[in-house]
């Protein structure tokens, strides 16, 4: 099973979800759980773990043979994404602009374009002391660069038999790339009029796309019944309420796990499980 | 003409709470939502709106079927995979994965294969009781929210200048990638919104990275403040290791829900002593961007 944990945007308790039901699961079996949220990857901050392996992400980019280079500028010209410059010394390429489309390469008539790696990321890999069957896997995309689609995609290559992704925040591409791939998908929301406007973004993303979904309220009785409400009218299943409860706030301030300090939270992650591995784990 | 950014790196510490709090109190402002993902800032702000402009972020391509040999030329070259044969022998370019880097177009033997705009999302000046709003909003599942910030920015600076408004008061984009920088880029000076938590101090260090890199003054306001004493000293010490000022606390109160709930920014009818810490916020930023 693959179960992505999306949110119409950051700080709704999507990472909490995601790091408290992994942990909770891989007491009984193994587990990967992939933070895809490659901007800012946080989950493995909830854990006590050991990194075991660090490797780069690399996009392609190309290299100007200026010996070659005529200067008839057509790559200039193909470029739709105003990456390639005429400068007095030649064709210059900002490489943050790349996509790594290969169509400069395609059109050049005198053959003066290679391509070679540019480092954009880092993937992580984890293991943590207290949670044995569990590994985490992050995708840590460098400061400054703009295309995060490469590295969730590396991220994603890891998934499993039994799969938690924490998903990157928003209704954009990245999260397309992120869900396509997924059996379930949970969207985690607040009760509040930003969370149902979030919610709804989501909610018309994954309608595209065509995938089911269920709901996770987080800090459920804080704010109104328009979630639910909505929920209700658009027969979209809510599968947990997590309450708004002051200690819950301060454990995961501190990088504390719910399920190693709350029974009640511990028996919230159990019915999730249950509920998601009886349809298919 | 002035600009302050109000960013929080992943969002869910307060962001639209705070901007909208303080565009209440700013004179002479126009106001910018900049998170056109999840456009949160004209909840608070009820705005009236005024126009609606298309955005285009870029080209997709769309084969013609007529025109189409099924030779397989573009599906081979699409290093997106956006191009597949359907079962009956048919070339389609699926709209969602296309990047709109024309290759395909360029090298169809049949020239079956159109390369056009399109429209993916919109753009909206709006007018709110404190000034005009410039609000956008990207159709689901599309890419490009830089550029779409970037074109709210400007607008803004636009209608800021058309009006003889001396601020613009933005809303940022989340996170630390693309949408975000096209946010901050050129701005006076950046309010980022923490809380004290390892989520959001994880955030907030690589914002400081963001800022330093861009040469932006950086401010730091504290929420939540009273969660947790220890990760607040933490933010403190960051704030003093990166010489960044950390200009207040704002406690955890309930009237931030009870406002939102309402559709109103919390200095508008929330606890008065909230009032006077937005207040006083808004006068030392005010000092600090003299
Ligand atoms: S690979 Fe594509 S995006 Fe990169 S420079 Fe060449 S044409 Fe531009
Ligand atoms: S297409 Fe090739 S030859 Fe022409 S300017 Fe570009 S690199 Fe030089
Ligand atoms: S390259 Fe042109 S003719 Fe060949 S399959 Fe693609 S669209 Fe059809
Ligand atoms: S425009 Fe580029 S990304 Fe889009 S289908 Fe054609 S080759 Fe693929």
């Amino acid at each position: 099973m693959n179960l992505a944990i999306v949110s119409g945007k950051g700080g709704t308790g999507k990472t909490t979800v995601a790091v408290n039901l992994a942990a909770y699961m891989s007491r009984e079996r193994d587990i990967r759980l992939l933070d895809a949220d490659a901007e800012e990857p946080n989950a493995v901050l909830f854990f006590q773990a050991d990194m075991s392996r660090d490797m780069a992400v690399s996009v392609m980019v190309p290299e100007i043979l200026h010996e070659k280079c005529t200067r008839c500028r057509k790559c200039v010209e193909m470029c739709e994404y105003n990456a390639l410059m005429m400068t007095r010394k030649g064709v210059l390429l900002s490489p943050d602009l790349c996509h790594s489309c290969g169509a400069c390469m395609y059109v050049c008539p005198e053959k003066a374009i290679l391509e070679k790696f540019r480092e954009t990321g880092r993937i992580r890999e984890y293991h943590c002391k207290a949670y044995p069957r569990l590994q985490v896997i992050e995708g840590d995309l460098h400061r400054g660069e703009s295309r995060v689609t490469p590295v969730i995609d590396d991220v994603l290559s890891y998934a499993g038999p039994c799969t938690i992704i924490d998903a990157p925040p928003g209704t954009s591409c990245p999260v397309v790339e992120t869900v396509k791939h997924a059996d379930r998908v949970l969207v985690v929301t607040e009760s509040t009029p930003f969370g149902l406007h979030d919610l709804k973004g989501v909610a018309a993303m994954l309608r595209l796309i065509r995938k089911p979904f269920q709901v996770v309220i987080n800090r459920h009785g804080q704010g109104d019944d328009g979630v639910e409400n909505w929920c209700k009218e658009e027969g979209i299943p809510v599968v947990l309420k997590i309450p708004f409860r002051e200690d819950y706030a301060r454990v995961i301030a501190g990088g504390g796990l719910l399920i190693e300090h709350f029974p009640r939270f511990r028996e919230d992650m159990a019915c999730l499980a249950k509920d998601l591995c009886g349809k298919g784990l | 003409m002035k600009e302050l950014v109000v960013i929080s790196g992943k969002g869910g510490t307060g962001k639209t709470s705070v901007t909208g709090a303080l565009a209440v109190l700013w004179d002479h402002a126009v106001f910018a939502d900049c998170d056109v993902d999840a456009s949160n800032l004209p909840i608070l702000l009820n705005p009236e709106i005024r126009e609606k402009l298309p955005f285009s972020g870029g080209k997709k391509a769309e084969i013609v079927e007529d025109d189409c040999t099924g030779c397989g030329l573009c599906e081979s070259l699409c290093r997106f995979h956006a191009i597949s044969q359907e079962d009956n022998g048919i070339y389609q370019v699926d709209p969602l994965a296309c990047e709109g880097c024309g290759l395909c177009f360029r090298a169809c033997p049949m020239d079956a294969i159109q390369f056009e705009p399109v429209v993916n999302g919109e753009l909206y000046i709006s007018d709110t009781a404190w000034g005009e709003l410039i609000h956008a909003e990207l159709y689901p599942g599309e890419e490009n929210s830089g550029k779409l910030v970037t074109a709210v920015r400007q607008k803004a600076r636009e209608t800021a200048g058309a009006k003889g408004k001396s601020w613009i008061l933005t809303d940022g984009a989340p996170g630390t990638g693309c949408p975000v920088i096209a946010s901050l880029t050129g701005a006076s000076g950046v309010l980022i919104v923490t809380e004290p938590g390892v989520s959001a101090i994880h955030d907030l260090e690589r914002i400081l990275e963001l800022t330093k890199h861009f040469s932006i003054p950086a401010m730091i306001l504290i929420n939540k403040a009273d969660i947790s004493p220890e990760q607040k000293e933490r933010i403190r010490d960051i704030a003093r290791r990166e010489k960044v000022t950390v200009l207040g606390d704002i406690p955890y109160h309930p009237s931030f829900t009870k406002s939102q709930i309402k559709g109103k920014p919390v200095t508008l009818d929330g606890a008065p002593e909230l009032y006077r810490i937005f207040e006083h916020l808004k006068q030392l930023i005010l000092e600090k961007l003299a």
